[in-house]
């Protein structure tokens, strides 16, 4: 009978990048930057590491495809590599590649580094792709805040709310974010917005404004990896352990069937539900101290707080409202600014939410740091909310 | 860029709209798939047009950032009878005539013009329920 991931593997070393306009640096730059804080953190000889994950999205436009564009960089002694791609869960994904094979026992120390260099594209949003020979000629030629503000009128029609009352608690998410990135010297943008400037920005796509949306930036981050046995025999004492890693990926049942009504993230409530039983989470309202959850949009976050289970069904607009997932609140969300202050270099994203955890549960997290917290969850929404790959993974201080 | 081939093998979905009826649990999906959607039942759909179906408006946006000659570009999810939604670009519609609920009739356009390729896409798109009257 299969145990899950829970306490099985520890992190002992992390690191990330500045997030933004890179334009001093390429894959290379990002990739040894984030991956020299995190050896250094971890205290070990990089031969010690025997295999490595990456993790990385536009390949075209960023590094190229394959194990080469991280086992060159690290000048690596042709260890394995493997690279993954999982849309938006990227980062996530190699994380879980490096997690599940030091579970295995196929190695004692596993590297995962997620990567995006996309500044040089020269455009403001996420390049464009095709989505495949048959989709191009039906689909809608949507953007991802096209796709994303639609979860806002289906939210509206299904629980009746106001639509301004909506447009209020979105701006309260992004100013919420903006506050928590301003202390945050690795975010991109560090400027604190207010609610008015939030919702009478132009319109992106209805009602998704300007500050609804999440930037897009160059950056990495890295987990170095092993067995709770072998950082015991390191010696480390404060030891972050995995709880749970799930992924949930769409089989085509919201975009092609009524079932889904287009006012939640069916995947998301899958993988949380997983995730929660592989960590032992019975109520994560009251178990989880923070979050990292996919802001692409505001309005994600806010559909994101009842799919999680730190809101009730229709309740998230007075809950964000009410400030619980501020800072000071009960559950705080992106305490370090989140997609929204970092942008979205996509295969590194789901790191740099681990990262934060990390550094928060160690206590090493600054002038964000929350008190003593022992227990996060990062989530991440690759694609579009009718067809998407969600992850969850939860991680804390070891018992 | 348009794949003539791609076309070709599904030129009748396509132009005519065809979905597939599962056999099994009687749900219409478009595009018609080798497993049904709600059931996963395998080989089991008929063809079935959705052209001349009456939709109903589930979720929209009026997008600003996405490419159209004629901005904003205005797409979202349409719910059709017996289970089947798909995502299509709306078309007579001007910015805050549209609202969730509504009720839609679909209508032939042109999608896309791959002007390297001279050729026109054409795909069905959801339209008012009734003609506006000329003013």
């Amino acid at each position: 009978m299969a145990t899950g991931i829970k306490d099985k593997v520890a992190i002992i070393g992390m690191g990330c990048t500045r997030f933004g306009e890179r334009w001093d640096c390429g894959v290379e730059e990002l990739v040894v930057e984030a991956f020299s804080e995190a050896l250094s953190d971890a205290n070990i000889d990089r031969q010690a590491i025997e295999m490595a994950w990456l993790g990385l999205f536009f390949q075209e436009q960023s590094a190229g495809k394959s194990a080469l564009p991280l086992s060159m960089a690290l000048r690596l002694p042709n260890i394995p590599v493997t690279r993954v791609e999982n849309m938006c869960a990227t980062g996530t994904e190699a994380l879980r590649g490096a997690v599940y094979a030091v579970a295995a026992g196929a190695c004692d120390v596993a590297l995962a580094l997620g990567v995006e260099k996309l500044k040089d594209t020269g455009y403001g949003g996420l390049p464009e792709r095709s989505k495949g020979t048959f989709d191009d000629l039906w689909l809608p030629n949507a953007t991802a805040p096209g796709a994303f503000a639609q979860l806002a009128s289906a939210y509206s029609a299904r629980h009746k709310c106001n639509p301004a009352d909506l447009k209020r608690a979105m701006a309260h998410i992004s100013v919420k974010s903006h506050a928590n990135g301003a202390l945050n010297p690795k975010a991109h943008l560090r400027r604190p917005i207010t609610e008015d400037q939030a919702i009478n920005a132009p319109m992106i796509a209805a009602p998704l404004g300007l500050y609804d949306c999440c930037g897009v930036s160059d950056g990495a981050a890295c987990a170095i990896v092993t067995s709770v046995e072998k950082a015991r025999e390191m010696g480390i004492k404060d030891m972050v352990t995995v709880k749970a890693l799930q992924l949930a990926p769409s089989n085509g049942l919201e975009m092609s069937n009524n079932a889904w009504d287009g006012s939640y993230l069916l995947t998301t409530r899958i993988a949380a539900e997983r995730a929660y039983k592989e960590a032992g989470i019975k109520n994560p309202r009251r178990e989880l101290d923070m979050t990292e959850v996919h802001d692409c949009f505001s309005v994600t976050e806010l559909v994101v707080m009842e799919d999680l289970g730190l809101a009730e069904e229709g309740g998230a607009i007075e809950a964000v409202l009410d400030g619980r997932f501020d800072r000071d609140g009960e559950v705080p969300c992106q305490i370090d600014g989140g997609l929204k202050c970092f942008g979205h270099p996509i295969g590194a994203s789901g790191l740099r939410m681990a990262y934060e955890l990390y550094l928060q549960l160690l206590g090493r997290a600054g002038d964000r740091q929350l008190s003593s917290p022992s227990l996060g969850l990062t989530h991440n929404l690759g694609g579009h909310p009718f067809r998407n790959v969600a992850s969850v993974s939860v991680l804390g201080l070891h018992a | 860029r348009t794949a003539l081939s791609a076309f070709y093998r599904k030129r009748r979905d396509i132009t005519s709209m065809l979905g597939g009826r599962c056999r099994e649990c009687n749900t219409l999906q478009f595009p018609r798939s080798l497993l049904c959607v709600k059931c996963s039942a395998s080989d089991t759909q008929e063809p079935e047009s959705l052209s001349q179906l009456t939709g109903r408006v589930k979720s929209f946006t009026e997008d600003w950032l996405a490419y159209t000659p004629s901005p904003p570009y205005i797409y979202g999810n349409v719910e059709f009878p017996d289970g089947a939604n798909v995502m299509l670009e709306f078309t007579d519609f001007r910015p805050g005539e549209l609202s969730v609920g509504d009720s839609v009739r679909l209508a032939f356009r042109v999608k896309d013009f791959d002007t390297k390729r001279h050729f026109h896409r054409y795909f069905w798109k959801p339209a008012p329920l009734h003609a506006p009257s000329e003013d």
